[in-house]
């Protein structure tokens, strides 16, 4: 199993790959050259041979130019044997013009087959450069006549088939001691070559586990110390990037430690806040019911001095009328009269706005908040509200002016609830007034043909920033974070409306202040 | 196309224009090129001229009946052959190897022969010094020429070895027959002893016996001829312009004998003469170009 390992991590490395594609390439071109050579020398040897053969033909057919002509026979075998005694020669004929076998001989020392055997047959003819007596004479062409006779000489090829033989023995001998040779000298070589692929496979080796401190040295200058500098210079980058990974990892995870702290912070002040608001519910409570106990009395009383004084008035007048003016706490009866009943009204009046007050603080602390019902005035939360607002007395130098639609058609849904989106857009407009001046106008009105209700509140202030107008149903939007602000009330507001069926909307008051619209449908009970 | 063919049959006895003199040549060669220049520097006349060898067949009597041209000039054997069957109009021969000097029953033929006078070549082998001459012909063909050589031969002093074949076959056999026997060898231009498969004998046998070969062409020199004495075409053509213009001034043809060529030229292969030994004096030599 681990010789197949070893076997397989031969075969995928770089360097074997080349190793062995080098010596197949050089096998294969080693093979070719040999059969190419092979082949040459075959044709080289049939060529040769058919050439030598042509070539004693021609010699034959100049020699026996004359006997053939003549007829001499004697002198055409003799010429026929003397050419047998050339090595190789094993058949010789000679013909003439009809095709008539004049003389054929066959040599003593040669006898092969006809496979073994090149044959050349060659024409007798003149002399090509003898003319006749004609063309002598005349000085015309000369012309070629017909041969007179030919000759076919047969060599034996038994010998250059060994030789063949032979030769592609000493050529394969060659070629494999040539790929011996270069197998041998190609491993060091190649190793020498690649070395600088080395050490850069075993270098991205180190890296591809993680470290990046790694210098691969670079041994040369070719392609592979290139690619090694590249890698170099890209580990560096790497662990410059991952130091700075590292280091922005930590300042993220400062950041969010720090913003944790912080959001526990708020969180904490928004828990306080809220502890504080359900201190104050209490407190509001205790409030009421220790102001309610007091101003029932002085309501009491109050009622009970109007009565008291509309009895003692006919019965002071005719005193007055009888013995005349008199004094009346450091006042003229006359004057007193007016200021007295003026007192006991205004007694009887603050001592029910003080209930009043008591009444709506305890309603909106205590009050029903989820349970919708038909009949809500949309008014009587506005003056709920205005009067919570003006029971908070910040920024009560802000003037606030009220325009309520008498005929507003009442809708289903909950007053308490309203009055808290109203109160908490009367103090963000109050908040954003500066009040040297401006104030907060709150409007009602009935829009018949949307069939729905608007409260539209507008300030004079410092208007909304680009990024808390795009945040401002956001839960903790606010720009009075820092100054006690929840980030809540138009959160809250947003949802209470939206509960019922409504909309809120902001648009700028020109030239300066926001416009908050809220609208509200007029809608049977039932289809809430 | 067929009776466009007949309309020019037809029109043409009246196409050709009345002509004095019918030039038949055999062939188109420079050397009846220069033969033709030399008649025509002799005398001016009109002609028509008829290449054989560029026509399957020609009826040449019906051209002589219909051209009826004053006289025929033939040039070459073929031309020779096909003329003297016009027996009707006078014919001048020349440049014919097979014109040995007979009419051949013809009324008004004459001409010039190939051959050249025994007597010049007789000349050089006397100015070389050699005396016994071999001589290989046809007698059918060359009987009249050797017999002139026989006639004057013992005047230069020179005793002609003749051998006569009567196929080329018998020609290296009847040179075996020489061997020893002979100083020098004459290659007559008969077609029967020199042969394109003969003349390698001729010369094998110079070789061999150390003898010279006097040809009669120069184009034989090449091969291994010592000297060649050789006719002048242009003269020749000369020499039968002023035949032509004696026949056309009313001469009779048939009282015109034929006639040698008057000049001859000449050539040697140095080489070959060098190492046979030989060397030609400058009066043979200013005596060929006669």
């Amino acid at each position: 199993m681990s010789q197949l390992n070893n076997t397989k991590q031969f075969l995928r490395s770089f360097q074997s790959r080349i190793f062995i594609a080098f010596t197949l390439l050089t096998l294969v071109i080693a093979i070719a050259f040999m059969v190419i050579m092979a082949n040459n020398e075959i044709q080289n040897y049939h060529q040769r041979s058919k050439e030598k053969a042509r070539l004693l033909a021609t010699i034959l057919a100049d020699s026996v130019k004359l006997p053939l002509f003549s007829g001499d026979v004697i002198t055409l075998e003799t010429l026929a044997n003397a050419l047998l005694e050339t090595p190789q020669v094993a058949h010789v004929v000679i013909a003439d013009h009809d095709k008539r076998i004049l003389v054929e001989r066959s040599s003593k020392y040669i006898h092969g087959t006809p496979s073994d055997m090149t044959t050349e047959g060659m024409p007798v003819h003149a002399t090509a450069s003898t003319p006749s007596v004609d063309s002598a004479l005349s000085g015309g062409p000369a012309t070629m006549p017909p041969p007179f006779g030919l000759v076919h000489v047969s060599i034996d090829t038994r010998d250059l088939k060994l030789s063949i033989r032979n030769s592609l023995f000493k050529t394969g001998a060659a070629v494999l001691v040539f790929w011996l040779a270069v197998l041998a000298a190609t491993y060091p070589i190649l190793k020498r070559i690649t070395k600088s692929f080395d050490l850069l496979t075993q270098g991205l080796g180190t890296m591809m586990e993680g470290n990046f401190s790694l210098k691969i040295p670079v041994e040369s200058d070719d392609e592979a110390g290139r690619a090694t500098q590249a890698v170099n210079r890209l580990a560096a980058a790497l662990e410059e990037r991952e130091t700075e990974n590292r280091n922005l990892q930590a300042e993220l995870v400062n950041a969010l430690q720090l913003e944790i702290q912080e959001e526990k912070r708020k969180f904490m002040a928004k828990m306080i806040q809220t502890n504080r608001m359900t201190s104050l519910g209490l407190l509001i409570s205790s409030m009421a019911h220790n102001i309610n106990t007091p101003n029932g009395a002085i309501k009491l009383a109050g009622h009970y001095i109007q009565r008291s004084w509309k009895d003692m008035l006919p019965i002071l007048e005719g005193v007055a009328k009888d013995e005349g003016n008199f004094q009346v706490g450091g006042l003229q009866f006359s004057e007193a009269k007016n200021e007295f009943s003026s007192a006991a009204d205004s007694i009887c009046r603050n001592a029910e706005r003080v209930e009043r007050v008591i009444q709506d603080l305890r309603a909106y602390n205590v009050g029903e908040r989820s349970a919708f019902a038909p009949g809500v005035s949309v008014n009587q939360a506005v003056e709920g509200a205005l009067t919570i607002v003006r029971a908070h007395g910040s920024q009560a130098q802000v003037k606030i002016v009220h325009r309520l639609d008498p005929a507003l058609p009442t809708i289903t849904g909950n007053q308490n609830q309203i009055e808290q989106v109203v109160v908490n857009l009367l103090l963000n407009a109050m908040q954003a007034t500066p009040g040297n001046g401006e104030g907060v106008t709150i409007t009602t009105c009935h829009i018949p043909s949307q069939q729905e209700i608007q409260i539209i509140v507008m300030d004079e202030g410092e208007g909304l920033p680009e990024l808390v107008a795009q945040n401002l149903f956001k839960p903790f939007t606010s720009t009075r974070i820092d100054k006690g602000g929840s980030g809540l009330g138009l959160y809250i507001s947003n949802f209470i409306i939206t509960e019922h069926k409504g909309r809120i909307e902001f648009s700028s008051n020109s030239p300066q202040g926001t416009i908050v619209t809220v609208c509200l449908p007029v809608m049977p009970a039932g289809d809430c | 196309m067929l009776i466009a063919a007949l309309g020019l049959f037809a029109l043409l006895p009246f196409s050709v224009e009345a002509y004095e003199v019918l030039i038949l040549q055999s062939s188109r060669a420079p050397a009846y090129d220069e033969a033709l220049k030399g008649i025509r520097s002799v005398h001016r006349f009109t002609e028509r001229l008829l290449v054989l060898s560029d026509y399957m067949d020609v009826d040449l009597q019906r051209i002589a009946r219909e051209d009826r041209p004053l006289l025929i000039i033939a040039l070459g054997d073929n031309a020779y052959l096909s003329a003297r069957k016009i027996r009707q109009i006078p014919v001048v021969v020349l440049m014919a190897p097979n014109y040995r000097g007979g009419s051949g029953g013809h009324p008004a033929l004459t001409g010039i022969e190939l051959h050249l006078p025994p007597e010049r070549y007789l000349t050089v082998f006397n100015a070389m010094g050699l005396k016994r001459v071999g001589i290989i012909g046809n007698p059918v063909k060359s009987g009249h020429y050797i017999r002139l050589i026989q006639q004057s031969a013992p005047r230069y002093g020179i005793e002609p070895i003749v051998r006569e074949v009567s196929s080329p076959r018998e020609v290296t056999g009847q040179l075996a027959s020489l061997r020893g026997e002979i100083d020098a060898l004459w290659l007559l231009p008969d077609d029967t002893a020199v042969t394109r498969e003969t003349t390698d004998a001729y010369f094998l046998f110079s070789m061999q016996q150390q003898v010279p070969v006097v040809a009669f062409s120069s184009a034989y020199l090449q091969s291994g001829a010592a000297v060649a004495v050789e006719i002048q075409r242009y003269d020749i053509g000369r020499q039968a312009g002023e035949i032509v213009t004696a026949l056309l001034d009313g001469d009779d043809a048939s009282a015109r004998a034929p006639a040698f060529p008057r000049k001859s030229s000449l050539k040697t292969n140095p080489t070959v003469l060098r190492r046979l030994g030989l060397s030609l004096d400058s009066a043979s030599r200013a005596g060929s170009s006669r």
